[in-house]
């Protein structure tokens, strides 16, 4: 029987982002176990089964584009190899710069590698069906699942199955504030020229993943340090990233830039229990109008654009009627090609995934030893730097379709930041 | 009593004893009857196949299967009331066409009667045709508008077609009315076709507005202009005005399109001042 599926507005508009990166979002976990891959199996089945839209192909129809579910094997989901040590890093960069295309039969793909008595665990979803937001809530579900059906045989069927529209974000609003979001038809976000130093875009170009962990000392002091400054983490590493962005790209100190980052919309939503995996992002752009005298006060500047995001009711929710106007009174061909005149995609980009919660994410009572999210890989010129924390230990990572240069010029990014964070830090 | 047999899974190799158990025992008070035949037939079809799906998958727990299956069909009763219900709106829905359809003809047959009757009698042949292209035309005015209401209260995407379907209506039902006042020979029979335009425009203003349609101001103020254009022209052509300065008429839209706006700006601004008042006692919560 022919199964189809609504294609959400924000599924249209990842499938849009397709110019821009490669629409796949990573998670890798290490466990200091051999994870059951016959319990695995069936909880991979049973999440693909009360989530249809991970076992769909996206169809781009000229009119009104929609999901098609299809039929599929364990064997199209998981793979699981037994590996040496020395062969975990290569199998698992090779598994997360892979790509999942909207066409494919499924939506996530898994790679378990066993080593040495030990597991590791990939994960990559295209982001048409769910944001990082998501995925992490999709991640606990998922290990709640496993240790439910592995340990008590309970059947691991209990994920969210509810709606996946936008609209969602509406419905905690007072019946006149709604009625305003509804109407939040204009761009706030302006166009920054602004841009990471790579090489030009190259057909030779490949993607990698690049990543830098930063200590638990270093990273509870910027907890502890931005308290002080009254400052919060995403403000500290925004902070580092412009300062350690000017020096790479030689931007000239009185010139005004902006980064975008990524807001979980659901921040609107009182509760998402009753709501299906989606996405519920948006940008805040934050702008500083100079570098600033020293890291310090290019801080004060972040802290300050922020803060005029945060007192903004409805932080993120602007242009979004625009959006749903565009693809609702025109055939989805041509609201494709309106929408692109209209959107800019930032090129430069930050997104703090946060907390990834080891006790929620633990396997069999094992907890995560190691691990981090990331973003899509980006194509140049844009960037997205990704941060997320285990263990108190903090991941920064940037996925880039580039050569060999780029990477080079990614982990002198990541230097600076080093540098410009135990600054920020420092007593 | 239609029991559920688990052989019908044989060639799963998987043993659905217990889900054909809750089959039997989710629909046992019901009274044995054709619907229920029916329904029981269609479920086992579909787990059937839904269980097939699930195997192909490589699953081999059947107490998963048995609640991935349940978990989709958690109140059957209720499933089997909506089938009956599905059955019935058919049956109603097809007995409506086919009294439809027998009663177009029986019209159509009684216009065409009618028409023979009249004509041979009178010999009228230069006349009566009047009667047969009414007849016909009243009868897709009368179908049009009543499938345009039908549309109505479908959902958003046939608001459209119900407008057109409404326009066609107007138009059509002018058209005996153009004929009945030509045959009489009347003065400016033309303008029944100008007050069908008026008509129009008023019809589709009242729509937009009772449907809720989106940007529906829009078009209420872009009917004020041809609304009132053709205002002027009947009152004029029927010397109920002068031609001049009657044009003052068309003038009248600018201060009523101002008093729509104005009307809709202060509906505005109550919802503003309402938000105003309640956002302190709101259920906002930033996280």
């Amino acid at each position: 029987m022919d199964r189809k599926l609504n294609a959400e507005l924000w599924d249209k508009m990842h499938y849009l982002f397709r110019d821009f990166n490669d629409r796949v979002v990573h998670a890798q976990f290490d466990y200091d176990f051999v994870i059951d891959t016959e319990a695995l199996k069936t909880v991979i089945i049973c999440a693909f089964e009360k989530l249809p839209v991970l076992h769909s192909s996206f169809k781009d129809n000229h009119v009104s584009p929609y999901w098609q579910v299809n039929r599929y094997k364990i064997e199209d989901v998981l793979t699981v190899k037994e590996v040496n040590d020395e062969d975990v890093e290569t199998l698992s960069e090779e598994f997360l710069t892979g790509r999942i295309e909207p066409e494919d039969q499924v939506q996530m793909r898994f790679l378990v590698l066993i080593h040495g008595g030990k597991s590791r665990l990939c994960i990559i979803e295209n982001h048409m069906c769910m944001d990082g937001g998501d995925f992490k809530y999709f991640l606990k579900d998922f290990c709640r699942n496993y240790n439910d059906y592995s340990e008590k045989k309970i059947s691991p069927l209990s994920y969210r199955a509810g709606k996946r529209a936008y609209t969602s974000v509406y419905k905690d609003f007072s019946n006149a504030d709604r009625k305003a979001a509804q109407n939040l038809y204009r761009n706030i976000n302006k166009k920054d020229e602004h841009a990471f130093p790579f090489t030009p875009d190259s057909p030779e170009d490949k993607s990698f993943i690049a990543k830098r962990t930063i200590s638990e000392d270093t990273f509870l002091k910027i907890k502890t340090k931005g308290k002080l400054l009254g400052a919060t983490i995403n403000d500290m590493l925004m902070a580092a990233y412009f300062y350690s962005l000017y020096e790479i790209a030689g931007f000239s100190e009185d010139e005004s830039v902006s980064i975008s980052c990524a807001i979980d919309l659901r921040r609107h939503i009182k509760s998402v229990e009753n709501m299906g995996y989606t996405n519920h992002t948006s940008w805040m752009q934050c702008k500083i109008p100079e570098l600033g005298r020293d890291i310090f006060e290019t801080l004060k500047y972040v802290i300050r654009s922020a803060n005029e995001f945060k007192q903004d009711k409805f932080m993120g929710l602007y242009g979004l009627p625009l959006l749903s106007l565009g693809y609702k009174i025109m055939p989805h061909a041509a609201s494709e090609e309106i929408i692109k005149i209209g959107y800019s995609n930032p090129l430069l980009a930050m997104s703090n995934i946060g907390i990834l919660e080891v006790d929620k994410l633990a396997l069999s009572g094992h907890e995560p030893t190691d691990g981090f999210m990331t973003g899509a890989v980006k194509y140049k010129p844009f960037v997205l730097l990704s941060a997320t924390s285990v263990r108190n230990r903090l991941t920064l990572s940037m996925c880039v379709r580039g050569n060999e240069k780029d990477k080079e010029t990614v982990n002198d990014f990541f230097d600076k930041m080093e540098k410009n964070i135990s600054v920020l830090i420092s007593e | 009593m239609l029991k559920f047999n688990s052989n019908k899974f044989e060639r799963q190799m998987i043993d659905l004893k217990e889900l054909m158990n809750y089959l039997n025992e989710a629909l046992s008070s019901l009274p044995e009857d054709k619907y229920l035949h029916a329904f029981k037939k269609r479920l086992v079809e579909q787990i059937t196949e839904r269980a097939n799906e699930i195997t192909h998958t490589g699953i081999m727990d059947d107490k998963v299967i048995y609640d991935i299956i349940v978990g989709e069909h958690p109140d059957i009763r209720k499933e089997f009331a909506d089938f009956k219900g599905e059955i019935n709106a058919t049956r109603e829905r097809k007995s409506k066409i086919r009294k439809t359809i027998l009663g177009s003809a029986l019209y159509f047959a009684a216009v065409i009667l009618i028409f023979l009757i009249v004509s041979f009698i009178t010999h009228g042949w230069r006349r009566s045709w009047i009667f047969l292209i009414n007849g016909f035309c009243l009868y897709f005015a009368y179908m049009s508008a009543n499938i345009a209401t039908e549309f109505a209260g479908k959902e958003k995407n046939f608001k459209p077609i119900s407008r057109i379907l409404f326009a066609f209506s107007v138009f059509t039902f002018a058209v005996p009315v153009f004929l009945i006042v030509l045959s009489l020979r009347a003065p400016h029979a033309w303008l029944v076709f100008i007050f069908a335009i008026l008509v129009m425009f008023t019809v589709d203003g009242i729509f937009v507005e009772k449907e809720k349609i989106g940007f529906a101001i829009f078009f209420q103020i872009g009917y004020i202009v041809p609304a009132l254009t053709m205002v002027y022209i009947i009152a004029a052509t029927l010397g109920i005005v002068h031609w001049h300065p009657g044009w003052i008429i068309i003038l009248l839209s600018i201060p009523i399109i101002l008093a729509v706006i104005l009307y809709r700006l202060s509906v505005n601004k109550k919802h503003k001042s309402f938000s105003e008042e309640t956002e302190a006692d709101s259920e906002w919560t930033e996280n």
